[in-house]
């Protein structure tokens, strides 16, 4: 166990975080057999989360990364799912767990909140029967302590009159409000690591923040880890240390929040950015929408998997996959796979360069920044 | 109660609002369709009709099913004998009311059996699939394919006539209708959220089939159970009627419309009254359990 977690740390390439990570995900690859083939949902996808941290994974639909949050979980046991590389949490490789233990570590080590607070919570289920259903099977209270540590929590995710929230069956709830009792289920008994899918996205933009607020504070108080997956970049702006950007199942750029809205590498996270409305347009510009659509995961091309829409793709993006690289005179922390990355003037001038459609976004002063986009 | 003053701070205006709005109005909507709610308020009526009646037969004050006067036999409805009299001037409204004992006991009973039964296979096969699901599907479709009234008729033969065999066997034919129903339901709501939220908070098998999936299934199964009761009820009658359930003093519904049937030219309302009150509750079960039913649908959807 010991030499295990020495080796995972020579391989950390976060050189400002001396302790040992949360989670760390290795080489980690999500594959399911289907009739029409193999489909790789999620394909060699590394990174590390501290305790007390957040990471951001950021992707369109399909990118692989609820299936990836979901297997972190171990929610994707079963035969026809093939699973490579590692997952370690508190440096114990959980990848494989058997029934039992992994029983034994959702719930009270990881917890998961859900996108839509409408189909996540049973409907014939009294509100404060499903909080004090995971304490029962997990933390083994009394009754009495039981209720009311679920009153302590239901007013700390901001639910006024708890008691009598208690009584009451989700559908008399709003959407916000049973978003908030998911988050107090969740954090029921005591996660270490807390994965949000979509936390916000079925949420009424007014709820979004408030939500965004309330994970925010939770995580703070109880130094938990936590995971926001998303498809709004604006979402995890200002809320994460780290944001891992996903494409086609795999990760296409990686740096500490910062960094990466300092100076994005990678032509998808840039679209991305682009695609996020603005206030300050004027009214009547056109949406800066990503044009085609992801590659089926059961018939990759070769090459880099976003060139067919990338507008800077060359020759050479269409035959080699390229590898997830830093610029070391900038970020060792800032790893992209790209050719030709934004922002760096390595381009080819001649041969049978396909000209951008839309101009690449050299000027700095237009690049939006982290205050700019963040919710 | 809470005071005022211990609400978090943040306990937003906005979430109470949209949930004052959310809420469903209760006025409004009854007042729309109360028209609509008339045959099945005369339905519930009738049924509790039924169910009292049967519950305390001997303490109502109606004459004995089983004393016979000679002397008043096959009389038509009167004051007397509501119903009239059978050939051994025993009252026939009494006999009625004796006989819903019968018919009430035949169909909780086999239908309580067909849905205990029935649903925990039905539920376990829906939500486990694979090896579990393909084992007890192929028991249910061949218990299916039995043709049932033969299979009944079989049984009783078999285990000799009486009430409890009666019920085994009619329960006995309804698991693999309510398997398949649960199974059905078992599948839709295994696929649901909160199934994949309480196997991510550390849910066993177990605790998700009967703290999740179960009382999701149970509305619609027991919607179908008061239909299915009817059913027995009706299969129950036309066994009575071929002499194949209770033994001939007890009186019940089925029973007492074929012991009518050589007499019908004299007095046909021994057939038709019974008959009557046998259909009225069949339909009155039908009516609710359809209500239910659909009710049950739009609920699961919203």
């Amino acid at each position: 166990m010991a030499d295990q977690h020495a080796n995972i740390s020579t391989t950390v390439q976060n050189d400002d975080e001396r302790s040992e990570p949360l989670l760390v995900v290795e080489d980690f690859a999500v594959r399911f057999h289907t009739r029409r083939g193999l489909v790789r949902a999620v394909d060699g996808v590394s990174f590390e989360l501290h305790k007390g941290k957040t990471l951001g994974i950021v992707g369109e639909s399909g990118c692989g990364k609820t299936v990836l949050s979901r297997s972190i979980m171990g929610l994707l046991h079963d035969p026809k799912v093939e699973r490579s590389g590692r997952v370690l949490f508190e440096g114990r490789d959980v990848t494989h767990l058997g029934r039992r233990q992994g029983r034994s570590i959702r719930g009270t080590e990881m917890a998961m909140v859900f996108q839509d607070p409408m189909t996540s919570l049973n409907p014939v289920m009294k509100v404060g029967r499903q909080l004090t259903e995971g304490m029962k099977a997990h933390l083994g209270l009394t009754p009495t302590q039981r209720v009311e540590s679920a009153v302590r929590l239901l007013r700390s995710v901001g639910i006024p009159s708890p008691e009598r929230r208690m009584e009451q069956y989700p559908f008399e709830l709003s959407g916000g409000m049973r978003q908030r009792v998911t988050i107090a289920i969740a954090m029921a008994c005591n996660p270490k690591l807390l994965l949000a899918d979509e936390p916000t996205t079925a949420l009424d933009v007014t709820i979004q923040a408030q939500i965004l607020n309330l994970l925010d504070v939770e995580k703070r108080d109880r130094n938990m880890g936590m995971i926001l997956v998303t498809h709004d970049l604006g979402v995890v702006a200002g809320r994460t240390e780290e944001i891992v950007v996903m494409y086609a199942g795999q990760i296409v750029e990686r740096a500490p929040t910062a960094e990466l809205f300092n100076a994005i590498r990678h032509p998808y996270t840039e679209a991305l950015l682009r695609s996020i409305p603005k206030l300050d347009e004027p009214s009547g510009t056109p949406l800066a929408a990503i044009g085609g659509r992801p590659p089926a995961l059961h018939a990759i091309p070769p090459g880099c998997r976003f060139a067919p829409r990338c507008p800077y793709a060359q020759r050479r993006c269409f035959e080699d996959a390229p590898p997830l690289t830093s610029d070391a005179s900038v970020s060792a922390a800032h790893t992209f796979a790209c050719w030709y990355p934004v922002g760096v003037e390595i381009r080819p001038t001649g041969g049978p360069a396909v000209e951008p459609a839309v101009g690449p976004s050299a000027g700095t002063s237009a690049r939006p920044t982290v205050e700019a986009v963040a919710r | 109660m809470l005071q005022q003053s211990e609400l978090p701070v943040d306990a937003n205006a906005a979430d109470l609002v949209v949930a004052a709005f959310e809420a469903p109005d209760p006025v409004s909507s009854s007042r729309r369709s109360w028209w609509r709610m008339i045959p099945v308020a005369m339905c519930c009526l009738w049924l509790l009709l039924v169910i009292v009646g049967a519950l305390f037969a001997s303490r109502l004050p109606i004459q004995s099913p089983s004393a016979v006067k000679p002397i008043e036999r096959l009389r038509g409805p009167s004051w007397k004998h509501w119903f009239g009299t059978d050939n051994l001037g025993r009252d026939l409204f009494a006999r009625s009311v004796y006989g819903a004992r019968v018919s009430l006991t035949v169909g909780v009973v086999s239908v309580v059996i067909g849905l205990v039964i029935g649903g925990a296979v039905g539920i376990v096969a829906g939500y486990l699939r694979g090896r579990t699901d393909e084992f007890i599907s192929w028991v249910v479709d061949v218990l299916l394919s039995f043709p049932s009234l033969v299979l009944l008729i079989a049984l009783v033969a078999y285990r000799g006539s009486g009430l409890t065999n009666i019920c085994l066997a009619l329960g006995f034919l309804g698991i693999p209708i309510y398997a398949r129903l649960a199974r059905a339901h078992a599948m839709t709501i295994g696929g649901e959220e909160f199934v994949l939220a309480a196997r991510a908070s550390g849910a066993g098998k177990l605790r998700i089939l009967w703290r999740e999936i179960m009382p999701n299934v149970l509305p619609t199964l027991s919607a179908y159970g008061l239909v299915s009761m009817s059913l027995a009820i009706v299969v129950e009658g036309s066994l009575s009627f071929l002499g194949l359930s209770v033994s001939v003093p007890t009186p019940s519904w089925g029973g007492l419309i074929a012991g009518g049937q050589s007499f019908i030219r004299q007095t046909p309302t021994w057939i038709i009254l019974p008959s009557v009150v046998l259909c009225l509750t069949v339909l009155s079960l039908n009516v609710i359990g359809e209500r239910l039913r659909r009710r049950f649908e739009v609920g699961s959807g919203g």
